[in-house]
């Protein structure tokens, strides 16, 4: 086990120079001239060349590169020209809210997906039939609505047509100015017992929450059933059926072998969330590091894009680190073979 | 000339009517009939729509009527002549970004997964890393920067997705290699490219044009979704993307109709490559049953 966990630390660092690679790359696509779009067209040639010099825009691009990197390690992604703060910064202060919604959408997705999966296929008879054709249907559309369409449908309908939920705007009733711990003003809200805050962030976290669980569940139960399903019907299950064990034994033995699987989906799908989130913070205008990178691509303000990017793959690549090490710690094949992605 | 087509005549031929296709695989003859009707509504766009797409026909945010079926959105354009032409430029760039995706994805994964090590290894790692890039967050990034014009659209979508071809080809190539039928043409004498192209590629086929089929319908979403920030194709274009985009404020106040109905229509547009992609698999799953 530590061998395979001191492997694939190894690999993470190869993994995290080709990340940086990619999303230094990603600005050097900028066309025309980056000094030029920063000073605005009725900037003098004197003053653009200046500014290249500043930015050592004129050296060799392993040079920038170089520079770039070193700025990580230091935890300098830039600066932003929109809000004028370090681009880490920026993302510090608003990363909480994004993980709070993604996370809390997470947990209730796994919840449904797991409980209806697991009923669906460990129970035979006419409603869970009936709930099958539902969930193909279910399935169908929320792999073909856009995101971003259905949270203004939920809005049209929570908030125009039937006024139950507040105005989806923000994360809490504005007139409110709650005490920041952590960030996330749910784990806030809960620490310090501020009650009203506590109620008015439930009020706003609602919606998006909705969206984003609607949109994401169906894949998960889809794969949750047909994990169960192959494990029922593998040949260990009939042996122990044919060797009499009792049902309930039965059960645990598939769910053991239908869990790796569904993990890994499971951590996949917790990293297309962190996109997923992106439309749905627009819509709900909601703050966080999503709502923060579309401004970045509406304003062209490109050191703020390029450090959502890269930290959103680094992410990313953590959550494939985890599912890897989980993998190995379910499954000993995984230990021995060295890996099954 | 008699002989030869009385021979191909009474050739014994399986006879395959509509109805039993139907029957037999009911999401393939769904999704491709509906396919059909996307595309015949794209190509017979300007018989069909009442109104230029791009033209202000009457007063702003009109609800759906006799005369403006869907209704017109906040600049006064008709809604309902804009959502069939939207296919025009949706179909367009999801169609050749998935054919480009996998024309680059699926020879690199034959690569990575025939090589033997250290190139398939390194190819793999390095998709793995592509991969670790959110793949909207990637898509709207490159968009932002490079402009969202059709070319650049096409650029990013084949970009983006390539990964995912090569990935299923890596896996199709790893499975097919030990297969005994590989084998026979290998020790028969046949190269590496040969093998590639003539026996691993053509058995990988329905899992690739099933794929395809996904793909397109997910980029449609891309696509809107990317023009919906604004990266993407930009008013007054008629995509069913930057109509939602434009029309969103109107959900707040009750202006539902620019929102929902080009939002519906994508939505059974997707839906019905999906029903496709799904309708391939059964097929192909049918068919190796078979034997």
């Amino acid at each position: 086990m530590i061998k395979f966990i001191g492997k694939r630390l190894a690999l993470l660092v190869p993994q995290m120079f080709l990340i940086c690679l990619v999303s230094f790359l990603l600005t050097r696509l900028t066309p025309g001239n980056q000094a030029r779009a920063q000073l605005g067209s009725s900037a003098t040639e004197e003053a653009v060349a200046q500014l290249e010099r500043e930015l050592g825009l004129n050296d060799p691009w392993y040079a920038q590169f170089g520079r770039y990197l070193d700025g990580i390690a230091h935890g300098d992604l830039g600066t932003s020209w929109t809000t004028g703060q370090p681009v880490l910064d920026d993302i510090a202060q608003r990363a909480p809210a994004t993980l709070e919604l993604i996370s809390v959408a997470f947990v209730i997705m796994m919840a449904l997906a797991l409980t209806l999966g697991l009923v669906g296929g460990l129970t035979r008879n006419a409603l869970t039939r009936v709930g099958d054709k539902i969930s193909y249907f279910y399935s169908l559309m929320a792999g073909a609505v856009p995101d971003f369409w259905f949270g203004m449908i939920v809005v049209f309908l929570f908030y125009y047509t039937f006024p139950i939920a507040v105005a989806p705007i923000g994360q809490y009733d504005q007139a409110f100015d709650p005490a920041v711990i952590t960030g996330s003003v749910l784990v806030d809200s809960l620490v310090t017992l501020d009650l009203p805050v506590l109620f008015s962030h439930l009020d706003h976290l609602i919606l998006p929450v909705l969206t984003l669980v609607f949109i994401n569940t169906a894949p998960i139960l889809r794969m949750v059933r047909s994990s169960v399903d192959d494990s029922l019907k593998s040949g260990y299950t009939t042996l122990a059926k044919a060797n009499g064990l009792p049902q309930r034994q039965i059960v645990g033995y598939a769910l053991r072998s239908a869990l790796p699987p569904i993990i890994t989906l499971a951590g996949v799908w917790y990293t297309v969330l962190i996109a997923g989130a992106v439309l749905t913070e627009q819509i709900f205008s909601w703050g966080g590091v999503g709502q923060y990178a579309v401004q970045a691509v509406q304003n062209a303000d490109w050191s703020a894009l390029q450090g959502v990017v890269l930290l959103a793959a680094l992410l990313s690549l953590l959550v494939y680190l985890v599912i890897d090490l989980l993998h190995a710690w379910i499954d000993p094949r995984v230990r021995v073979t060295g890996g099954t992605r | 000339m008699t002989a030869i087509s009385s021979i191909s005549k009474s050739r014994p031929r399986v006879k395959r009517s509509p109805k039993s296709v139907l029957k037999r695989n009911p999401q393939l003859a769904i999704g491709l009939a509906a396919v059909g009707i996307v595309l015949a509504v794209a190509v017979l766009a300007p018989v069909l729509a009442p109104h230029d797409p791009e033209r202000v026909v009457g007063p702003a945010l009109l609800e759906p009527s006799a005369e403006y079926w869907f209704g017109t959105d906040r600049s006064g354009l008709d809604v309902f002549s804009r959502v069939i032409y939207a296919p025009r430029i949706d179909l367009l760039l999801a169609g050749v970004g998935t054919l480009l995706a996998a024309l680059l994805g699926v020879p690199l994964g034959a690569l990575a997964g025939y090589a033997p090590g250290f190139v398939g290894e390194l190819i793999s790692r390095v998709l793995d890393v592509v991969q670790a890039f959110p793949f909207f967050i990637l898509a709207m990034c490159l968009l932002g920067i490079v402009g969202g014009t059709v070319p650049n659209i096409i650029a990013v979508l084949a970009v983006v997705n390539a990964p995912i071809y090569a990935r299923l080809m890596f896996g199709q190539t790893q499975t097919l290699r030990n297969r005994t039928f590989v084998d026979a043409a290998r020790v028969s004498g046949c190269r590496p490219r040969q093998v590639i192209f003539a026996h691993i590629l053509p058995n990988s086929m329905a899992p690739i044009l099933a794929q395809m089929s996904v793909t397109l319908g997910m980029s449609i979403i891309l696509v809107a979704g990317v023009s919906f920030v604004g990266a993407g194709l930009r008013p007054p274009t008629a995509e069913w993307g930057v109509m939602i985009g434009d029309a969103a404020g109107g959900m707040f106040t009750g202006q539902w109709w620019p929102v929902i109905f080009p939002g519906v229509v994508l939505a059974l547009t997707v839906m019905s490559f999906a029903l496709v992609s799904n309708g391939i698999t059964a097929a192909n799953e049918a068919r190796s049953r078979r034997g």
